[in-house]
């Protein structure tokens, strides 16, 4: 695997320094920007990034906002850096289609491992073979990563489309947070770790949008969720 | 609070009485003094007028016509005496003490009236009257209290000093609400401008409330903001630290003692900022008001904590089925939860089990209870537990601020908090949460 090649925007000049030296000593090609319009400006002038790292707290543009700017129209990963106990700021964050996110100060080797689960699960290695999944008006195409309702194609994150890949391989079986968080966002579930429940909701919501108010995923109370069989 | 103890009632009724006494008692003397004279010559005019007619009658011929003036019977004559005294009793004797007319039995000393009297034969009489001239006082005070006159005295009385009480009772009421919601933790409370406006004494404890609550507040918030701001600028530091740490890991290799330990320390430095900050941060919580499902945030914090803690023996005890909703942030009740089950988990050992029990209480409120099969604490310990950076037995496990961030949460929730020593178990602490109104059917 070529090394990739991250993006990393925080305005602490001196932690940047850091942190790249940590992780180009890892094999990760890392570039800086310290303020979040100057990556706005290098990614729509067209540069080419694996991954992009985030802080939240930025003066003038804060990591949520340039994520904003970037959604829909960048497929780029992206990683936020948050401030620890701002569960909002989270939430927010991986609503408006964060990959993962880190509070911050945090380890830079577990900063490391969720740059590579993140980017892992962002080049899968899906074989030829793997034919388009259907289940009622729901069509999943995991070579061309995309899903079409009613042949109307949907708009989700690759942490949203994961789940429920996961979800239409295994209709009718319950699945747990932990295996969830495992498979789709490459990492082990921790205690207070939420990020699964975000983005299973994100796709409730997304799917409810199109084939309206009916329960296609169940939460099942202490155990995990349902991809409901035969309810559409 | 007994009603007596009230100030309304202490005013109310001292005032009143005051009132009621002093215009009794001026009713009394002033009527003493101007009628007793009055009274007396007119009453004494009367037994001179009839001494005079009896001796007339006695001289002109014999006594049997001032038996017949007495009366008939005893029971007769004592009805007449009670019910229409036109007659005075009197006792009339010669000079030489013979008895012309009245009772034997009676004398001299007794007599509150006795005159002499030279009748138009030249003899002298002496007569004893035997009735009081002026009636008893006890009967006097009754005719006033049932006079119209009484009754207004009364009614004014009562007004005046319903009146009084009022003008002072209802700001001293005014500023105890002030107080309350300001000890309630709304600190940017102050006292209305009428009360502020009063030139008294009410009026300058009404500013002097103010000024303190402004104090309070700077003082609070400044505090607060200086805390925040300390723990917040002390994290970009930190997370420079651990960059660096992070290098000189890779230097060493992972196995160095030396990174292992500065590893450790900036975890527990981080930890401490984030419960500062959470701490502070609290009260922007607070401001969301939705309604939370106490059970269910319950069942998810105890799947947590048996996710990151298999080895501990958790259970709860709820036997209500339905959901129990509360009002305000879920956030802060997790928040409060967790600090007390963490902490619970964190100062007993690994084989000691912790209960957490769910009970309603008369349908108004609902009481969360966690108890821990642990040592339990000291009695001036319980008080202190909710103290900010107050750590018992000055245990290293933690920072001390767990339990102050619960109670805060509850608070602001408008709950109550406490602990005590459980019979039988270690320390137990309860919640208490006021129920949502609606709840569902």
């Amino acid at each position: 695997m070529s090394a990739s090649h991250i993006l990393l925007v925080d305005d602490d000049k001196e932690l940047t320094e850091l942190l790249s030296d940590y992780l180009e000593a890892e094999g990760v090609k890392v570039s800086v920007s310290n303020s979040a319009l100057e990556a706005l400006e290098r990614l729509q002038a067209g540069e080419i990034f694996d991954l992009g790292v985030f802080d939240i707290m930025m003066p003038q543009m804060s990591g949520l906002e340039l994520l904003q700017q970037l959604r829909p129209g960048f497929q780029l990963p992206v990683i936020m850096l948050t401030g620890r106990g701002g569960d909002i700021d989270r939430i927010l964050g991986l609503e408006m289609g964060a990959d993962d996110y880190l509070s911050k100060p945090c380890n830079p080797r577990e900063l490391l491992a969720r740059i590579r689960a993140v980017l892992r699960r962002a080049k899968p290695a899906v074989p030829d073979t793997v034919h388009v999944l259907k289940h009622g008006r729901i069509e999943l195409d995991p070579s061309k990563r995309e899903i079409l309702i009613d042949a109307c194609s949907v708009e989700l994150t690759s942490a949203e489309f994961n789940v429920l890949y996961q979800f239409m391989q295994h209709p009718g079986e319950i699945l747990s947070k932990s295996v969830l968080t495992e498979k789709v966002l490459h990492r082990s579930l921790t205690a207070y770790d939420r990020a699964i429940d975000v983005h299973v909701s994100r796709v409730r919501q997304k799917i409810a949008s199109f084939i309206g108010s009916q329960e296609l995923i169940k939460t099942v109370r202490g155990e995990g969720y349902l991809f409901v069989r035969d309810s559409i | 609070m007994k009603f007596f103890k009230r100030l309304f009632w202490k005013i109310f009724l001292s005032v009143w009485l005051t009132s009621l006494s002093v215009i009794i008692v001026t009713v009394l003397v002033v009527g003493e003094i101007t009628e007793r004279d009055k009274l007396t010559d007119i009453f004494e005019y009367k037994a001179r007028l009839q001494a005079e007619k009896i001796i007339t009658r006695f001289e002109g011929g014999g006594l049997r016509p001032f038996r017949e003036l007495r009366g008939g019977s005893d029971k007769e004559k004592s009805d007449h005496y009670r019910y229409k005294p036109r007659y005075i009793p009197l006792q009339i004797r010669t000079v030489e003490g013979r008895l012309i007319y009245g009772k034997k039995q009676f004398y001299s000393e007794d007599s509150p009236l006795s005159f002499e009297f030279v009748s138009s034969s030249g003899k002298t009489y002496s007569i004893k009257v035997l009735l009081d001239p002026i009636s008893s006082h006890f009967s006097r005070l009754q005719a006033f209290v049932l006079s119209i006159q009484a009754v207004l005295v009364l009614i004014a009385s009562t007004l005046a000093s319903l009146f009084l009480t009022v003008i002072v009772v209802r700001p001293v009421n005014k500023l105890r609400e002030y107080v309350e919601q300001f000890h309630g933790g709304e600190l940017s409370v102050r006292v209305e401008p009428t009360l502020l406006k009063r030139g008294d004494e009410i009026g300058a404890l009404a500013r002097e409330f103010n000024q303190m609550g402004s104090y309070v507040e700077h003082t609070l918030q400044g505090q607060q903001r200086l805390l925040q701001d300390v723990s917040h600028e002390l994290r970009a530091p930190l997370a420079r630290l651990q960059a660096a740490v992070g290098l000189s890991e890779q230097q060493l290799g992972r196995d160095s003692k030396i990174t292992q330990r500065m590893n450790l320390e900036c975890e527990r430095l981080s930890k401490l900022i984030d419960e500062v900050l959470s701490l502070a941060r609290l009260d922007s919580l607070s401001t969301q008001e939705s309604v939370f499902d106490v059970s269910v945030v319950l069942q998810q914090e105890l799947d947590d904590l048996k996710f990151s803690q298999p080895e501990r023996n958790l259970t709860v005890h709820n036997d209500l089925s339905f959901p129990i909703l509360c009002k305000g942030n879920s956030e802060l009740f997790k928040r409060a939860l967790s600090n007390i089950l963490g902490n619970s988990l964190k100062h007993t050992d690994v084989q000691c089990a912790v209960e957490v029990s769910l009970e309603l209480q008369d349908g108004k409120s609902v009481q969360v209870c966690v108890v821990d099969d642990g040592e339990g604490v000291s009695e001036e310990a319980l008080v202190s537990l909710f103290e900010p950076f107050y750590r018992h037995n000055d245990n290293t496990k933690g920072f001390g601020l767990g339990l102050s961030i619960a109670r805060r949460s509850i608070e602001l929730l408008h709950g109550r908090i406490w602990a005590k020593n459980s019979v039988g178990h270690g320390l137990s602490v309860t919640i208490e949460l006021p129920l949502a109104a609606k709840q569902p059917q």
